[in-house]
């Protein structure tokens, strides 16, 4: 059984991502799960100076979910290629870079940076990040400034560059396909839901930022819509994911469209759970007969 | 360097008022765990994951016993995770992840060390205070709760050869009022080589305060929600000090910190 699977150009040996902000730079899971061990690392977003993150208090539960408003705290472009990039390209994983700014220049410069660098196979835009004021999801909700940014930032680097798209849009296809159009290779998708929680006794707001993005197992049915959406209207891959809990959740956004999947927050709840979905993956591949991976993308999209 | 166990349970049982002490077989954590430091525990309890809560739930330890590979840690009924929590019962398994965080410095204590716990504070206290009297350091334990009922570690203590003095809100055991007014009784010169506390942030600020004056090095353990409980999140964030730029991880960094870095002020949210 073949579980490769060609992320617009990012070669990934199974389909299962860590996604960006709940696998720190590969190593915060060091002996339960390691960073060569699954498809790919996509590493905590990365701006070009330090940023301190939010007022806390940072998360807070909902049923089925979490709020989390970090605020993109990161210690900036220089301090990651120096302390996290050599440690995680010896470990031979798949290293993708997320990046972050508050204006379309911090992007270019991030992305011609790490064209540079050695060991990196791959660029996410993190352009849909609901917990900053300026940049995040604001560069991310209006097709024509994606555009603008996914054209930019291609023109700094030859890596595979792929948009993490925002799920508070009012047309996740315009926004899809204004990315592809401006020469995505591949596209992410969800980021978390922007929500906010109330503490009744205090009478305020339970968050430090007010508001925050919420992951989980409450987001997965708005996941699978937004997926199986774009993949009717787009022929570049999708990387999916949003609430993946299980290798069934996983499989579920293959079948509408997925051709790789990015757990996250389920890593929180069991540190193993990457490698159970691949497991999971390979005994359903093997039951239902079926050889690589193509045999199963987009295969509920009617 | 921490395990994921399936750790069988051996006893879930009320030692108070909404108060338990769990005691569970995850040997790999019973034999690295240092006190101070917590495990994270799926709370699972009937397999049916939709009724649960989704995020694992931070401990302090309250004892190990490598020997017999057991773990155990005390806890008070405050939400949906402890409630359910309560209700497992000896033979079932939870899931736990451990030991995480920094523990307790316990070399250069000295010959004699002051414990100052709240409430659940108590729990990381108590198991220090066993490492601590095992290395033939004296310890004196100030301990404070709402009532007699709820000093469910006293026992412990003084059993393994603590000095104890306690105080309740309402009198109903020791010195009625705050365990922080049993400080003002500390002889003047050489109180303790070494403070540690953990407890009410109210109780802490007063404890640091106490520490600055006499020019005592101490330690304090700090609590906060948490998400990945490893430091990856970043969810766990505290500011120490007013003026500090970067936010500490209570997880990663702590949970516990040296009392001097962490500037307590009543009423703020994590520092408790």
């Amino acid at each position: 059984m073949n579980l490769e699977v060609d992320l617009g150009g990012i070669r990934l040996a199974n389909p299962v991502v860590m996604a960006s902000g709940t696998f720190g730079y590969g190593f915060g899971y060091e002996g339960l799960l390691n960073p060569n061990e699954v498809g790919a690392v996509i590493t905590k977003a990365t701006t070009r100076e330090p940023w301190a993150g939010n007022p806390p208090p940072r998360i807070a539960e909902t049923p089925c979910g979490m709020l989390n408003a970090i605020g993109l705290e990161n210690p900036g472009i220089e301090v990651f290629l120096s302390k996290y990039l050599p440690r995680l390209r010896s470990s031979g994983a798949v290293v993708i870079v997320n990046i972050a700014g508050r204006a379309l220049k911090e992007y270019v410069e991030l992305a011609s940076i790490i064209d540079k660098a050695t060991g990196v196979a791959g660029i996410e835009i993190n352009i849909s990040c609901p917990n900053v004021e300026l940049g995040g999801m604001q560069l991310g909700t209006a097709p024509r400034m994606v555009s603008e940014i996914v054209k930019a930032v291609k023109e700094e680097t030859n890596l595979p560059v792929m948009p993490k798209l925002s799920p508070n849009v009012t047309d996740i296809v315009g926004i899809a396909t204004a990315a592809e159009c401006a020469g995505a290779d591949a596209i992410s998708m969800i980021n978390t839901l922007q929500g906010m929680a109330v503490d009744i006794e205090t009478k305020r707001p339970v968050l430090g930022n007010i508001f925050g993005g919420l992951s989980g197992p409450a987001i997965k049915p708005v996941a699978l819509r937004m997926v199986y959406q774009v993949y009717r209207a787009v022929d570049i891959p999708i990387l999916g994911g949003g609430g993946i809990m299980s290798a069934k959740d996983a499989i579920e956004f293959f079948l509408v469209g997925a051709s790789a999947v990015s757990v996250g927050t389920g890593t929180f709840v069991n540190p193993r759970l990457a490698m159970e979905v691949k497991a999971g993956i390979e005994d359903y591949m093997e039951r239902h007969g079926h050889t690589g991976l193509d045999e199963i993308i987009g295969a509920a999209v009617l | 360097m921490f395990f994921l166990e399936n750790a069988e349970i051996v006893e879930n049982d009320r030692v108070g008022d909404g108060l338990y002490e769990l005691k569970c077989r995850a040997p790999q954590i019973a034999g690295k765990g240092e006190p101070g430091q917590f495990v994270h525990v799926e709370i699972k309890p009937h397999q049916d994951a939709s009724a649960s809560p989704l995020l694992r739930r931070p401990f302090s330890l309250y004892g190990t016993d490598a020997e017999r590979g057991m773990i155990s840690i005390l806890y008070r009924i405050r939400g949906v995770g402890t409630s359910l929590l309560a209700e497992v019962g000896p033979g079932e398994y939870l899931s736990v992840l451990g030991p995480l965080g920094k523990g307790f410095t316990l070399s250069g204590a000295g010959s004699a060390v002051l414990l100052v716990g709240g409430g659940m504070g108590i729990a990381p206290l108590a198991y220090l205070a066993d490492r601590l009297l095992e290395s033939g350091c004296g310890v004196n334990v100030l301990y404070g709760a709402e009532t007699a009922r709820e000093l469910v570690a006293l026992e412990k203590l003084e059993q393994s050869g603590a000095r104890c003095h306690v105080a309740t809100m309402d009198g109903s055991r020791g010195h009625k009022g705050l365990v922080t007014d049993l400080l003002a009784r500390m002889p003047a010169e050489k109180a303790a080589d070494m403070i540690y506390s953990c407890g009410p942030s109210e109780m802490m600020a007063h404890v640091a305060q106490f520490a600055k004056e006499r020019g005592i090095p101490g330690e304090v353990s700090l609590e906060s929600n948490m998400a990945c409980g490893v430091g990856v999140c970043l969810g766990c964030a505290v500011r120490l000090k007013a003026g500090d730029r970067d936010y500490a991880k209570v997880c990663s960094d702590g949970p516990v910190f040296p009392i001097d870095q962490v500037e307590f002020e009543a009423g703020e949210g994590g520092r408790k």
